[in-house]
């Protein structure tokens, strides 16, 4: 709209201006011309309104803008948004085109808003050049950077009371789970593709302390994602492990959990599947892999007398 | 005076004492420590202590892969320097390992040897042997050094192209990052499954070549004299093809390809066999075997997370050497 008036605008300017001299005509030509490029660059920014055709191009943003926004607001979403390994919200994610993070498929859907994550991408800096509004959401390691990123998406959507209403859910599902913890808190180890597991310092780390675990990782002095010898996840006899059930086609980086060692010396250890999904981004479902390992602990470490 | 009967067998027990010593230093270091005689009493405890699961299960799989490893790598290259008598020819660099890593990587991410678990190896042989019917091929037999490296060159970078396509593509996320697997070769993290896999296709691979003794110490004097000495060219040539494609080909299904070893070895040994190619196949099989388990355990104590390859240590060594090597023939071929 904006566009239009601003246009009509010039025309009328260029037809006023006509009786002046050949170099003057030139000069304002070349100023309308330019305030038309500026105001056509920048007509998404300046639109005052809540944002209509808003395109994620993350993961994590993704399942924050499907839970916060009007899905009629939603133009496309990232492609691993698509995958149950990567996405809570897969199902609800395939009613939206898939998008690639490319700069030039993302402007296909001329979008008011795009919202990803703090990556750092190239595509960030281009898109804003070009005059797009992007708005970047910092990866949460924490509870409270995930109720931030809720606060920041729905405040660019304009969904305040929406964003809140999430917050308040997600602090009382993890009120839950907290009462029911117990005194007793076994030691569980994360054993992932190729051996990696996480320590301190990450949203996993944090959910297996709420749910009333100790992270071996953590207790080894290990901050953020590494590689964990097996040797040293075999010396140091935890009493649960929690190992992906992400379902990949094979590679070698699946061979490693099932290693004999393994399948030998933990085959009386409870393990859990790590449905990463819950928590590779941060968003209001780690309060359900928090409630998924509080189950875990009370089925396989229920301490006597304890209700 | 090199060459000698009794010298030969001196060398030859120096090498299996050395085999003897890397290979209790292979057990010895990783990220646990466990004291020698914890260690010994690990080996053959068959208690659930967590000590020998990690001397049996995790170590004990990696020296064993090594020392049979390092051993059809060695053997081979010395097999095929005889056979072509051309100094630069090994398995690495003639493209028999990279063309078995393709034909491994090719059985793994469809899935077959989810399936059927011995299609790992014989998928590597089978890739193994096009790769060295091709450059054979291209080169023929009475190859110039020229002809043969450049044929080893292109059919190493086209299998080692096709590999990281076939990675690329597969559906798996972590199927790109294990193209420095296969490019480069590890040992970490091997289990007694790959040995066993692999030990019988390598134990008859090297058995086929270490047959050849005889036949290449007659080619030293041509083809013709060996012809009329009784050498059987056609057989001495299959025997070759088959024994190297074979031991190489499992190994490298299991461990990737390997580079360097199989160019070194022979020739750091062969002013101690007075150049006879014969009496260097045992010797390159055993020093194969001491460099690869040395060089996996200095791998080991380089980085404990499995990050640095085997590859890139042995290209350290390699390298250098193939460099020099390159140099002095510039002064004895030009």
């Amino acid at each position: 709209m904006q566009r239009a008036t601003n246009m009509k605008h010039a025309t009328i300017v260029h037809g006023y201006l006509s009786p002046l001299t050949s170099f003057n005509r030139f000069v304002l030509l070349a100023c309308c011309t330019f305030l038309l490029a500026v105001s056509i660059a920048f007509a998404p920014i300046l639109k005052a309104d809540k944002p209509e055709r808003i395109v994620s191009m993350n993961v994590c943003t993704d399942q924050l803008l499907m839970l916060i926004a009007d899905h009629s607001r939603i133009s496309s979403v990232s492609h691993l948004a698509h995958q149950s390994e990567n996405s809570a919200m897969w199902e609800s994610a395939r009613k939206f085109p898939a998008n690639h993070g490319m700069a030039e498929e993302i402007t296909s859907y001329r979008p008011d808003l795009i919202i990803t994550s703090k990556f750092n991408r190239p595509q960030v800096s281009l898109l804003r050049k070009i005059g797009y509004s992007v708005l970047e959401i910092p990866i949460a390691e924490t509870f409270s950077e995930i109720r931030a990123n809720i606060r920041t998406v729905a405040e660019a959507v304009g969904e305040t009371e929406r964003g809140e209403q999430l917050i308040a859910e997600f602090d009382e599902a993890i009120k839950t789970s907290r009462n029911q913890r117990d005194r007793y808190t076994p030691l569980i180890a994360l054993y992932f593709e190729n051996g990696f597991t996480f320590g301190s310092n990450t949203l996993i780390s944090e959910i297996i302390d709420q749910a009333g675990f100790r992270n071996l990782a953590t207790e080894l002095g290990i901050s953020g994602g590494t590689r964990l010898p097996l040797e040293i996840l075999v010396t140091h006899r935890p009493e649960a492990l929690m190992i992906t059930n992400r379902n990949y086609s094979p590679a070698l980086a699946n061979e490693l959990p099932n290693h004999p060692a393994i399948r030998l010396y933990f085959s009386e250890v409870p393990k859990i599947g790590s449905n990463s999904n819950l928590w590779i981004c941060g968003t209001p479902f780690a309060a359900e892999a928090i409630a998924r390992l509080v189950k875990f602990r009370k089925t396989f470490f229920a301490t006597p007398g304890d209700s | 005076m090199f060459g000698s009967d009794r010298q030969f067998k001196t060398l030859i027990a120096i090498l299996v004492a050395l085999t003897a010593l890397a290979f209790g230093l292979s057990l010895y270091v990783g990220p646990v420590a466990i004291d020698v005689i914890t260690l010994i009493r690990s080996l053959f405890s068959g208690d659930e202590l967590s000590s020998s699961i990690i001397v049996q299960e995790i170590r004990l799989p990696r020296a064993l892969l090594g020392m049979l490893v390092g051993a059809a790598l060695g053997a081979s290259g010395a097999a095929l320097q005889g056979y072509v008598r051309n100094p630069l020819a090994e398995p690495g660099l003639i493209g028999v390992s990279a063309s078995a890593a393709l034909g491994a990587v090719l059985v793994i991410y469809s899935g077959l040897s989810a399936l059927f678990a011995l299609a790992l190896p014989i998928g590597g042989i089978i890739g193994g042997c096009i790769g060295v019917g091709v450059m054979l091929l291209v080169a023929g037999r009475k190859s110039s050094t020229l002809t043969l490296i450049l044929a080893g060159v292109a059919v190493t970078s086209f299998a080692g192209a096709l590999t990281s396509l076939a990675l690329n593509l597969a559906p798996n996320p972590f199927a790109a990052l294990e193209i420095v697997f296969w490019l480069l070769g590890s040992l970490a993290n091997r289990s007694l499954e790959h040995f066993w896999l692999a030990a019988p296709f390598i134990v008859v691979g090297l058995a086929l070549v270490l047959t050849l003794g005889k036949a290449l110490d007659a080619l030293t004097l041509g083809e013709d004299t060996a012809s009329t000495l009784g050498v059987n060219l056609k057989s001495v040539r299959i025997c070759l093809v088959f024994g190297v494609t074979s031991a190489v080909g499992a190994a490298t299904a299991v461990s990737g390809a390997i580079g360097f070893v199989g160019l070194v070895v022979p020739h750091v040994l062969r002013p101690f066999v007075g150049n006879r190619p014969g009496l260097l196949l045992p010797a390159s099989a055993l020093g194969g075997a001491v460099l690869l388990l040395v060089s996996d355990v200095i791998v080991r104590l380089v980085s404990f997370g499995g990050e640095l390859k085997l590859g890139v240590f042995t290209a350290f060594v390699g390298a250098p050497f193939f460099l020099w090597l390159v140099l002095r023939m510039r002064g004895q071929y030009l």
